[in-house]
């Protein structure tokens, strides 16, 4: 094995592919089958485990737009409601994600300013252009770098989750602070739609088919 | 080339071909991003229809104001948000720009009020804790109905009383605050009806003006005669029925407070209206004291030392008060090298019923009365603390003095006071007993001295004390006498009595032994009674058996029959 052109010239030199075999492997049980020729009509089921088969992701293309569209819409209201209401002593602060950047930033916790800003407003914006990206390119049956696109793929379906941090960190926040006037936390609005854009991300990045970049690629040689 | 072809080329022709199930939904991920986009436009709608007016507040100070926390609260109720805080044009206010809700969209006229509301601790009450923590935030009261408007300016204290409280309010003139402060009680038969509002110098320095604010139904009970009092702190009075302490209230005491009442001898009036102006007197007793408008000023050199009389000290007439000491000055004449006092006086005739007619005018009726013997003179009002006041009285031994007259003032002469007229008797004393015959006493005394010795000595006097002697040796005897032979006698009688009656007891007992039903008596009465009784029956059995066999008595009593 050599670097990756090699491996690109190696995978260009055998195009041998379940989708050229004319099968589809099993994801479940890994049994190969027939490819239907009806396919887009029909549900085949694995004739080992009755698991669902499908040659590539069905519907990928369109139930990955709808939900990075979804993911886009919810993102405004994640990022202008307030996530979390802090009372202490009385005085109760309502911050939103970014101002609770600022707020670590202007008292100088800036590592802290740094993980919250990544995590919670650096990769769900990520994670949505990249998955439109993706989309677009495969869209457009683009054959540039589909090695360095699939790695994005990667990385974006290995990340999503690290969103979270900052919902958990509020609820940790919301069941241990509680003390009425004087220290309270709550969370706000703006928590809510913030989770509904991980989890939809997440399911965005989980529904797209990264074979379909590669699908460009067999069908222009 | 097929696609079994293929599959045979490439040696899997046993791969088996699906199951084939129709299809059965579509499309239904597009739900999703529907929804998204329905909460997002809900969320839009709301933010747009909800969002109520910006209003804009013009304050002194922004002191413990904070854009974007500050609320605005009504009733406690927030009704709005500052959003951002900026200094006027000439840096003299400061514009506070708020987002109220839609709500009260209708209730911002030009009627309406704002102020801040921050911890407050004033003339006895604790305004405001909860700003310790929460940070002030802005109070507001609708007001009346009226022109809308967007632009306010704060009022820079809280009212002190809740706007829409029921009640009046009137403002009180005093000659000076005294303790009293913004919040301070006010007092009807002790019992707190409202409180000092706002208070403020008249415009010329004269006086204080006091607000006061009298919750319902208590305003009703202000009329036109009602007398207000400076209640605050202690009373304290001391007359003949001994030491007297007066307080309103242990808060009065502490934080002042005024206090009315309509006093019984005038006539209460109408109800007063709102914002009727009373006079604030400085304490109860002046409210009970009639108000004499009219005075008239007099002067009087005193001679002596005037250590002790102040100002407002009475002025009185045979104990009565008629007025009182306005001024009491040293004068120094440098032409006669002498020192005055003039005492200025104000005597008001009020206070003094008058009978009969007169044409002469107040000059010549003090002419004439000083003509009489009209005189002043210094008396010390209490031993204790050296008080003086003036006594004015008529001296018909006076020598006769003329009206001189001090500037504008009518001059009255004195005649010196008490303490000058004790050392006066005092030397009058010493000098009369000069004037005593002491020898002539002396020679006197001896004399009758001797005459007592004479009389001690004589006959007549040693006979006397004989006879005397003997009479009482008689009494002496004779009661000896009585001693031994009556008093035996009495002994004897009272013993022999004492037996009678420890008979005539023991008689009574026995009598009573044999009359109680234990007695033997009873018991033998009884006994018999039963005898008797079975000898009648005895007697009816006999009858009875000889009424059936009368042969019985022939032949006597037979067998029985079978």
């Amino acid at each position: 094995m050599g670097t990756l052109d090699d491996r690109y010239i190696e995978t260009a030199l055998l195009p041998l592919t379940a989708d050229k075999a004319g099968v589809v492997g099993c994801h479940t049980c890994g049994l190969l089958s027939r490819r239907h020729s009806e396919e887009e009509h029909a549900h085949p089921l694995c004739p080992r485990c009755g698991a669902r088969l499908h040659h590539r992701k069905p519907n990928s293309l369109a139930r990955t737009w709808a939900l990075v569209i979804a993911a886009l819409m919810l993102y405004i209201p994640a990022n202008v409601l307030p996530v979390m209401y802090t009372t202490y002593l009385g005085k109760t602060k309502a911050d939103t994600i970014l101002s609770g950047v600022f707020y670590f930033i202007s008292s100088g916790s800036w590592h802290l300013a740094l993980i919250i800003f990544v995590a919670s407003v650096v990769v769900p914006a990520l994670k949505l252009v990249v998955l439109s990206y993706l989309l677009i390119s495969v869209q457009l049956r683009s054959d540039r770098h589909p090695q360095e696109r699939t790695r994005l793929y990667r990385i974006t379906e290995a990340i999503g989750r690290w969103s979270m941090v900052d919902i958990y960190a509020v609820t940790i926040m919301v069941a241990l602070l509680n003390l009425g006037r004087f220290a309270d936390v709550d969370a706000g609005m703006g928590a809510v739609f913030f989770g509904a854009v991980v989890v939809i991300t997440m399911f965005a990045a989980n529904s797209f088919d990264p074979r379909m970049i590669w699908d460009a690629m067999e069908k222009r040689q | 080339m097929t696609d079994s072809d293929q599959n045979t080329a490439s040696g899997l022709e046993n791969v088996p071909r699906p199951v084939i199930r129709p299809p059965k939904r579509l499309g239904l991920v597009w739900l999703i991003p529907l929804v998204a986009a329905l909460v997002g436009a809900w969320l839009a709608v709301k933010a747009i229809t909800e969002s109520g007016p910006t209003i804009r507040i013009a304050f002194h100070t922004a002191e413990g104001l904070e854009a974007g926390k500050t609320k605005i609260k009504f009733k406690d109720v927030e009704i709005g948000r500052v959003e951002s805080i900026r200094l006027g044009k000439d840096l003299g206010k400061v514009t506070v720009t708020a987002k109220m809700v839609k709500d009260i969209e209708g209730y911002l006229t030009e009627n309406t009020r704002f102020w801040v509301v921050r911890a407050r601790v004033a003339a006895g009450q604790v305004s405001g804790l909860g700003t310790l923590f929460s940070g002030a935030y802005i109070g507001m009261y609708p007001g009346q109905p009226g022109k809308k408007a967007n632009d306010f300016v704060g009022l820079e204290t809280p009212p002190a009383v809740a706007m829409d409280t029921p009640g009046g309010y009137f403002n009180l003139r005093a000659d000076r605050l005294g303790s009293l402060d913004i919040g301070s009680p006010v007092y009807y038969r002790q019992i707190r009806v409202g409180q000092v509002v706002s208070y403020r110098m008249t415009d010329d320095g004269s006086a204080v003006d006091i607000r006061i604010f009298v919750n319902e139904p208590h305003n009703e009970r202000v009329f036109e005669n009602t007398r207000f009092w400076d209640a605050s702190g202690l009373n304290v009075s001391m007359g003949a029925d001994g030491v007297k302490l007066n307080t309103e209230s242990v808060m009065a005491l502490l934080i002042g407070g005024i206090a009315y009442e309509t006093p019984d001898n005038l006539k209460p009036g109408t109800v007063a209206g709102e914002d009727r102006t009373f006079i604030l007197y400085s304490n109860k007793d002046q409210i009970d004291q009639p108000q004499y408008g009219l005075r008239y000023y007099v002067v009087a050199y005193f001679d002596e030392t005037v250590r002790g009389l102040k100002k407002r000290a009475p002025v009185e007439f045979s104990g009565i008060k008629v007025g009182e000491v306005v001024s009491v000055r040293l004068e120094f004449d440098q032409k006669d090298l002498e020192f005055r006092i003039p005492v200025l006086m104000a005597i008001e005739p009020d206070r003094i019923d008058l009978k009969g007619e007169s044409n002469s005018d107040s000059e010549n009726m003090v002419a004439k009365l000083i003509a009489k013997g009209l005189r002043a003179q210094l008396r010390t009002g209490s031993l204790l603390t050296g008080q003086l006041f003036v006594h004015l009285s008529m001296f018909p031994d006076a020598p006769p003095k003329e009206v001189a007259r001090n500037g504008a003032f009518p001059v009255i002469p004195t005649v010196p006071g008490s303490t000058e007229e004790i050392t006066a008797s005092i030397a009058k004393f010493a000098s009369g007993l000069e004037k005593v015959p002491v020898e002539q006493i002396g020679r006197d005394l001896s004399q009758s001295l001797k005459s007592i010795n004479a009389l001690a000595s004589s006959k007549d006097l040693a006979e006397a004390i004989r006879s005397l002697r003997r009479s009482l040796d008689q009494i002496s005897h004779f009661s000896a006498g009585l001693n031994r032979e009556t008093a035996p006698r009495i002994h004897l009688a009272l013993e022999q009595l004492n037996r009678t009656l420890a008979e005539a007891e023991r008689t009574m007992t026995a009598t009573e032994h044999l009359v109680s039903g234990s007695g033997p008596l009873t018991y033998e009465l009884q006994e018999l009674m039963k005898e008797l009784a079975k000898a009648a029956q005895a007697i009816s059995i006999l009858a009875d058996y000889l009424e059936r066999h009368p042969e019985a008595l022939v032949f006597g009593k037979g067998d029985p029959q079978p």
